[in-house]
C-alpha cells in the first residue's frame, strides 16, 4: 500500500513529466484510432459508392439465378412475399427487377444492352435513379417508355422521344420483341452502366418478356449499411432455403472485395510501421524520465529501499500513466473522429475530377466504430505495459553510487 | 557551439532523438515507396496485359463502336514496324453483340485478334486457364473469360452463337467452338470480352483486311511521347491515345493511392512531431537547473531559445540521412524480393488489376521531399520545448533539484 502511495505521489510531484508521458500515450492512441478509422471509413465509403450504383448491398434471387442468369430462374413477386421481406426490421427498402440481356435497335443500328424492368418508386429509394435523369421524364408504374443510359443513347444516336426496338429471348425461350419510346436519358459515372443499361417499368418488362408477375432480382437496402450482414442473415432465415438465394455485395462483386483486401494488406503494413513509431515515442519519454531521475532513484536505494520495492513503484507509476494516457487518448479521439466522419476530408482539383468521372465524391470519411477505439486503445495499452519493463529492468540493475554521482 | 557540446554531454538523450527522427524518416520513405510500388505495379499490368502503351482508332469509333469506322490493316502492317521504340503491335477488329447458348444470352464485345501478335503485345496465351489457346489447324474458335463462362455454363469444347451487326447493318450470326477460358488481371473486363480470329470476324463484318484498333507496346515508357507524335504525324486521320486516356480507372486508382499516401504520411509526421516534442520537453525539464543557471549568469532568452532549436536541428541532421539510408536499403531489398500481399491478406488484388506481389520503389526526388518534410516537422516540433525553456524563471529553476 505504501508503495502505491509513493507511486501516486511521484506522479503528482513532477506534474509536467507525468503529463508528458501521458500525452505521448494519448497521442499514440489518437493516431492509431485515426489511422484505423480512416482506413475503415474509406473502404465503407467505396463500398457504399459502388453498391449504390446498381447492385445494392443485398440481393435475393431464385436459387441458382446467379450461376445461370436466365429468365427460367426467375420467381413470382407476390404480395405475401413482399410483406414477408419488408416485415424484417433491419430492411428499409426492397425493389424488384426483371433483368435480361437484349439487343436494342434504332433504325439501322443495333447494340447489346442490359434491360431492367423496375418498380420506379422503390428503385429510386434504393439507387436514387431519379437523380441520374439528364433529360426527359422519369418512369411511372404504367408508362410504356424506356430510360436509356447516355452512352448507349449516343451510340445509337437517339434522344428522348425517339422509338427503339428491343429484342431478346423471353420466358421459356419465346422471342420477345417490342417497340418503345425513349422517355428520358440517364447519366451514370461508371461506363459499365452508362453504355449498356436500359430501364423500363416492371409491368412493361413482364409483358415484353412474356413473364407475368415474374422478377429475377430483389434488391434490398438495409436501414444502415453496417447492418447488411444482419439483414441478409434474417432474410435467409425468413425465406425457404430451397427456393431462394440471398447474396451480399461481397459475393456479387468479388473484385471490390479483393480490392479492399488488398488495401487491408497495405494498411496492415502501415499500421505496423505506425506502431513502431509510436512505441518509440513512448519509449523515448520513459528513457528521458529515467535519466532525469537517476539521482533520485540512486539516493532511494542508498537510503535502504529495496530495489524490488523501487521497481514496483516505478512499474505502478508506468501502469497508472499508461492507463490514464489511454483513457485521455480515447476521450480526445472520440470528438475528432466523429467530426471527421460528419465533415470528412474533401479533395479538390485533379483528384475530384477523376472521382467525378465515376460519379463518386472525392471524400475520405472516417468510420466511427466502438470496436476500433477499444482495439487500438488496448493495443497501445499493451505496448505501454511492455515498454514499462525497461524502467523496471533499469531500476533492478541500478548501481546507487554511480547513479548519485551522475 | 553550445548546442553542439550539449549534444555530446547528453548522449542518451541525443541518441533517443536521433533514433526517433531516423525512424520517422524511414517510416515516411517506406510508406511512400509502398504506395509508389502499388501504383507502378498497377500501371505495369495495365500496359503489359491490358491496354498497351498506345492505341489508334478511327476518331468516330470510340463514340459509336461501329465497324464501319475502320482502317486498313495492311497500312499498319507496313507502317508500324518502322515506329521508333516499338516492341510489339497488334491489330484488332471489334463488334458489339450477343453470345448465346442453350441456357441464355449475354451482351459481349467480340474482339477479332491475330493470335501470335496478341500474345506478343499482352501475353494473352499465358492468361488461358482452361482448354487451349487458338489452334492454327482449327477454325471458328473462341476464347471467353472465366467469369462469363461460369455465368453461362461454358466449358472448352462447347458451342455458342455470336450475333451482331455487320457493316451493312444486317444482323449476322455465327457458330463458334470454345477453345479455352482466359482470366485477365482485370476481372470486370473478362465478363464482356470474347476473342475470335480477326480474319473470321472481318469476314462476317464484311470488312476483309480491316482493323478497328491498333495497339502498340513500346520498349520503354520514356519512348511514349516521341512514338505517339510519330504515329500521329504518319496517320493524321486516326485518333492516337496513350494508356492514361484509354483507361481512366487507372487514374482513379492512382489518385486514390496518392491521397492515401498523403494522409498516411501526415499521420506519420504527426507521430514523429509528438515523439520529438515529448522527448525535447523531457530534456528541458531535466535541464531545468542548467538552463536556469545559464539564464542567471546572463544568457538572454533569445539565445536559450535558439540553443534548443539548434540542438534539435543538429539531431535531425544526423537522424534524417541515417533513416533515409535505412529506407533506401529496405526498398532496395524489397524492390528485389517484393512483398507478397496474398501472404498477408489471403487471395487478393487479382480482380482489380493489381499484382499480388508489390515491389516498393523510391524515386530520388521523393527522397528529397521526405528529407525536407522530416526536417521541417522536427524544427516545428522543437519550437514548443524551446518556448517552454524560455519560460523558466532563473531563480526558481536553480532552486529545483
Amino acid at each position: 500500500m505504501m508503495l502505491l502511495i509513493l507511486a501516486w505521489r511521484n506522479i503528482w510531484r513532477n506534474r509536467s513529466r507525468s503529463l508528458i508521458t501521458m500525452a505521448s500515450v494519448a497521442s499514440a492512441v489518437l493516431l492509431a484510432t485515426l489511422t484505423v478509422s480512416l482506413q475503415k471509413g474509406v473502404f465503407d465509403n467505396l463500398v457504399a459508392n459502388v453498391v449504390s450504383l446498381y447492385t445494392g448491398y443485398v440481393q435475393v434471387h431464385q436459387k441458382g439465378y446467379w450461376e445461370e442468369q436466365t429468365l427460367e430462374n426467375s420467381f413470382i413477386w407476390s404480395d405475401s412475399l413482399k410483406k414477408k421481406v419488408l416485415g424484417i426490421p433491419k430492411i428499409q427498402h426492397a425493389t424488384p427487377r426483371l433483368e435480361s440481356f437484349a439487343l436494342l435497335s434504332s433504325g439501322e443500328k443495333t447494340k447489346g444492352c442490359l434491360a431492367a424492368g423496375i418498380d420506379p418508386e422503390s428503385e429510386d429509394l434504393v439507387t436514387r435513379l431519379k437523380s441520374k435523369l439528364t433529360s426527359g421524364v422519369y418512369l411511372t408504374d404504367s408508362s410504356r417508355q424506356l430510360l436509356v443510359g447516355e452512352g448507349l443513347a449516343q451510340r445509337l444516336g437517339v434522344a428522348a422521344g425517339d422509338t427503339l426496338v428491343l429484342l431478346s429471348q423471353g420466358y421459356f425461350g419465346s422471342t420477345a420483341a417490342g417497340k418503345y419510346v425513349v422517355g428520358g436519358l440517364l447519366h451514370f459515372g461508371s461506363p459499365e452502366l452508362n453504355d449498356r443499361i436500359v430501364f423500363m417499368p416492371l409491368a412493361l418488362a413482364q409483358e415484353w418478356l412474356d413473364a407475368p408477375d415474374r422478377v429475377t432480382t430483389l434488391v434490398i437496402s438495409p436501414e444502415k449499411p453496417a447492418q447488411n450482414a444482419t439483414a441478409a442473415a434474417e432474410l435467409r432465415a425468413a425465406l425457404p432455403q430451397s427456393e431462394f438465394e440471398v447474396m451480399r455485395w461481397e459475393a456479387m462483386m468479388p473484385d471490390i472485395e479483393e480490392h479492399i483486401r488488398t488495401d487491408t494488406a497495405s494498411s496492415k503494413i502501415i499500421l505496423g510501421v505506425l506502431y513502431l513509431l509510436i512505441s518509440f515515442g513512448i519509449f523515448a519519454t520513459l528513457l528521458m524520465m529515467l535519466i532525469e531521475r537517476r539521482r533520485e532513484l540512486g539516493m532511494l536505494v542508498a537510503l535502504g529501499m529495496k530495489k524490488v520495492q523501487l521497481a514496483v513503484v516505478v512499474l505502478t507509476e508506468s501502469i497508472l500513466l499508461t492507463l490514464t494516457g489511454c483513457i485521455a487518448g480515447l476521450l480526445l479521439s472520440l470528438p475528432i473522429i466523429w467530426r471527421l466522419r460528419e465533415y470528412p476530408m474533401r479533395f479538390g482539383g485533379e483528384t475530384a475530377k477523376v472521382y467525378e468521372k465515376f460519379g463518386f465524391e472525392a471524400v475520405f470519411p472516417t468510420a466511427f466504430e466502438p470496436r476500433i477505439f477499444f482495439e487500438q486503445a488496448f493495443i497501445v495499452l499493451l505496448v505501454g505495459l511492455l515498454l514499462a519493463i525497461y524502467p523496471v529492468a533499469n531500476v533492478l540493475a541500478l548501481k546507487p553510487v554511480e547513479a548519485m554521482r551522475g | 557551439m553550445l548546442s553542439w557540446r550539449n549534444l555530446w554531454r547528453h548522449r542518451t538523450r541525443s541518441l533517443a532523438i536521433i533514433a526517433s527522427v531516423m525512424l520517422g524518416t524511414w517510416a515516411g520513405a517506406f510508406i511512400v515507396s509502398l504506395y509508389y510500388g502499388m501504383g507502378e505495379g498497377r500501371v505495369k499490368i495495365a500496359i503489359e496485359q491490358e491496354v498497351s502503351h498506345l492505341q489508334a482508332h478511327h476518331p468516330k469509333f470510340s463514340d459509336e463502336y461501329e465497324a464501319k469506322w475502320h482502317f486498313s490493316g495492311a497500312r499498319m502492317d507496313s507502317l508500324l514496324p518502322q515506329m521508333p521504340g516499338l516492341k510489339a503491335y497488334a491489330l484488332r477488329s471489334q463488334a458489339q453483340g450477343m453470345l448465346a447458348n442453350a441456357s441464355g444470352s449475354n451482351g459481349v464485345q467480340i474482339n477479332g485478334v491475330d493470335p501470335d501478335r496478341e500474345n506478343a503485345v499482352r501475353g494473352f496465351q499465358g492468361m488461358v486457364i482452361a482448354g487451349n489457346y487458338f489452334d492454327p489447324t482449327k477454325r471458328h474458335q473462341i476464347l471467353v473469360g472465366k467469369k462469363l463462362a461460369g455465368k453461362m455454363n461454358l466449358t472448352p469444347g462447347s458451342k455458342i452463337v455470336l450475333t451482331f451487326q455487320d457493316t451493312g447493318q444486317e444482323i449476322v450470326a455465327g457458330a463458334f467452338r470454345i477453345a479455352g477460358l482466359y482470366e485477365s488481371p482485370n476481372a470486370p473486363l473478362d465478363e464482356r470480352n470474347v476473342y475470335v480470329r480477326r480474319e473470321e470476324l472481318n469476314a462476317m463484318l464484311g470488312v476483309p483486311g480491316a482493323a478497328m484498333e491498333a495497339a502498340v507496346l513500346l520498349t520503354a515508357e520514356n519512348q511514349l511521347k516521341s512514338a505517339m507524335a510519330w504515329w500521329q504525324s504518319q496517320c493524321p486521320d486516326l485518333e492516337i491515345q496513350d494508356w492514361q486516356s484509354i483507361s481512366p480507372e487507372i487514374a482513379l486508382v492512382m489518385s486514390s493511392l496518392d491521397i492515401s499516401a498523403l494522409i498516411i504520411l501526415s499521420i506519420i509526421m504527426i507521430a514523429l512531431a509528438f515523439g520529438i516534442v515529448n522527448t525535447m520537453l523531457m530534456a528541458v525539464l531535466e535541464r531545468t537547473r542548467e538552463i536556469g543557471m545559464l539564464m542567471a549568469i546572463g544568457m538572454n532568452r533569445m539565445r536559450i531559445f535558439s540553443m534548443v532549436v539548434q540542438e534539435t536541428f543538429m539531431l535531425t541532421l544526423v537522424g534524417c540521412p541515417i533513416g533515409l539510408t535505412a529506407a533506401w536499403f529496405t526498398v532496395q531489398w524489397l524492390g528485389k524480393n517484393g512483398i507478397d500481399f496474398s501472404a498477408i491478406a489471403g487471395n487478393v488484388m487479382k480482380g482489380f488489376g493489381y499484382a499480388a506481389v508489390i515491389y516498393p520503389v523510391l524515386p530520388m526526388q521523393t527522397m528529397g521531399q521526405i528529407i525536407l518534410l522530416t526536417a521541417g516537422t522536427a524544427l516545428i516540433a522543437s519550437v514548443f520545448p524551446a518556448w517552454k525553456a524560455v519560460q523558466l524563471q532563473p531563480a526558481e529553476a536553480i532552486r529545483k533539484i
